[in-house]
């Protein structure tokens, strides 16, 4: 009876077209993995190593005279870059999500913002564990605040409170509210983090992604290969996580109805009980008066009568109008 | 206030209505001027010990941008916490809420007068943090052009500040919350202008170009920030 309070959203969370996104979830997910290995593999063994710093004099490598550092480093853009560009990724789903509960005030968008979420703080810490290894290495230290490492880590620290602030609010109905709309506001900072590289120019950080960065094919396709297989187990993770949330949403509201017929039948029983006290306490007083009456007149016992029969019916209204209004409530 | 029982009272009225309640609220107990201030002070005071051992070989006018802005941004969290303590008191937030008020005139009513208070914290401290650490320093002929790093950062502090303080207020432990999500929020526009102040402190030849585009920078915070609080602030208070 509850169920048909909202309709729609259990249609959509047992509708046909999400069933088939989660048959398709873990073939993504297994396409991803290949994808992501083929990257790797490719990354090691065909893709050439970059020119990086100048030397301070020509070396000889492998009979060739090299004037610059070859950079073995790099081979981490392979896995950083895709990673990162999946966190953003998954970011604006968590907020387009907050966005359509925000217009919808449905709980399942909840839901699926904060499923969104938890996949983007995965993420975010595998760019933050890969980006911080290129660090030490190129740059010798574990940690620089330069523009685009704290702009993510900034980005990092906004999920991480996303989910502080959804410990800290009790009631569902506000905590999605307030989640939406930090989700909305967090998420600013991702197209931030994604151009900073290109409005701050003292940025050491290399910008990615410009149409003239000539990426030699043999270092392009393994990189292409890397997001799109990033993307796909993004893709996965967020379906799978999405159905076991759903689930967990669908068991705690079926939860909320149990203890409400749960309530519901004890209020029901209390009032039996009570009605079964007025009863029996009629019936002592009509006793007491009717012991009392055979000395008096016989008008005081219809009086006394009269008063019980007007109680039953009205405590029977009572238990029977308990019934009809629980539903509404719910 | 209204003159004719039917006539609706128009925004900016509304708005006029709501940032008095605030200021003559403030002008009678002084309780969240006094406190910042103070906790202004007892910053400034940590700031004395802090480089009280370095003695007069360390410059700081090369990093007073950074000290000035922790000194705002500590401040106005203690405000900002208290600005809608205020309001829980006595319901008054519910008879707001329940007055045919637009949500975005609260929003900007209350904005406003979280920007005037912290302004009148600045206008005092500013000057005393210029006098603990800068009264021996050489200044730049560009240090008045802070005061435009402050006035912008300030918007931006009161704007986001007001939309997060209203999602905190009533959760657990609100006070160490609202930091969590306002300083990650804020930082892009803090980072801004504290390159924009340490620019102006320093007043090196030709880095006046990134002084502007740190402006830039702030001011389409603020823009896009107070858009977003303002258009989202609806479902924040709506209970």
């Amino acid at each position: 009876m509850a169920s048909s309070s909202r309709p729609a959203s259990d249609a959509a969370r047992r509708g046909a077209p999400e069933s088939v996104l989660d048959r398709l979830a873990p073939i993504m997910l297994l396409i991803g993995a290949v994808l992501v290995l083929a990257d790797v593999v490719w990354t090691f063994t065909l893709a050439p190593l970059v020119q990086g710093a100048q030397l301070s004099e020509p070396v000889t490598i492998g009979g060739m005279q090299v004037a610059t550092k070859l950079l073995l480093s790099q081979k981490i853009f392979y896995l950083h870059v895709p990673v990162a560009v999946a966190s953003f990724a998954v970011m604006l789903f968590a907020a387009i999500w907050g966005v359509r509960f925000l217009m919808t005030k449905d709980r399942v968008f909840d839901m699926r913002s904060k499923t969104a979420m938890e996949v983007t703080l995965i993420f975010i810490i595998a760019t933050m564990i890969s980006g911080d290894l290129w660090t030490r290495f190129e740059w010798g230290v574990w940690w620089v605040w330069e523009p685009r490492l704290t702009t993510y880590f900034i980005l990092m620290l906004l999920t991480i409170g996303y989910f502080i602030l959804r410990n800290a609010i009790d009631d569902p109905e506000r905590r999605a509210r307030f989640c939406a709309v930090f989700s909305v506001v967090a998420f600013i900072d991702a197209p931030i983090s994604f151009l900073i590289t290109r409005m701050v120019p003292s940025s050491i950080h290399p910008v990615v992604f410009r149409t003239d960065s000539g990426l030699p094919p043999m270092m392009l396709i393994p990189f292409l290969l890397g997001l799109f297989g990033m993307f796909m187990v993004a893709f996965a993770l967020t379906r799978l996580a999405l159905r076991i949330n759903a689930q967990a949403l669908e068991v705690e509201e079926l939860k909320e109805q149990l203890e409400e017929q749960d309530a519901w039948r004890s209020r029901a029983a209390a009032d039996e009980a009570l009605e079964r006290l007025r009863m029996r306490g009629a019936a002592v007083a009509g006793a007491d008066a009717s012991d009392g009456a055979t000395a008096r007149a016989a008008g005081g016992h219809a009086e006394d009568e009269a008063a019980a029969s007007a109680q039953q019916p009205t405590s029977g209204a009572a238990a029977t109008t308990s019934p009809s209004s629980s539903p509404k409530e719910d | 206030m209204r003159t004719t029982a039917t006539a609706k009272p128009s925004g900016f009225r509304q708005y006029r209505a709501l940032l008095a309640k605030d200021i003559r609220q403030e002008i009678r107990t002084r309780e969240m001027l006094t406190s910042m201030v103070v906790y202004a002070l007892l910053v400034l005071t940590i700031y004395g010990a802090a480089l009280a051992q370095v003695g007069d070989k360390l410059q700081v006018v090369s990093f007073a941008g950074g000290l000035v802005w922790a000194l705002i941004i500590f401040t106005s969290l203690l405000g900002l916490n208290r600005s809608f303590s205020h309001e829980t008191e006595s319901g008054c937030l519910e008879g707001i809420l329940l007055a045919p008020v637009d949500r975005a005139v609260v929003f900007l009513a209350k904005a406003t007068s979280n920007l005037i208070f912290l302004a009148v914290v600045e206008l005092i401290t500013i000057p005393l943090f210029f006098l603990f650490f800068l009264s021996g320093a050489e200044l730049a002929t560009t240090t008045p052009l802070i005061i435009l790093p402050l006035v912008v950062g300030t918007v931006g502090v009161a704007g986001v500040g007001t939309l997060l303080s209203t999602m905190t207020i009533d959760t657990r432990g609100r006070d160490v919350l609202l930091a969590i999500l306002f300083i990650p929020v804020a930082f892009p526009l803090i980072y801004a202008c504290v390159s924009a102040t340490s620019v102006a402190f320093m007043g090196v030849e030709g880095t006046l170009g990134s002084f502007w585009t740190s402006m830039a920078l702030a001011g389409a915070y603020d823009v896009i920030m107070i858009a977003a609080a303002w258009g989202l602030y609806e479902f924040v208070v709506d209970a």
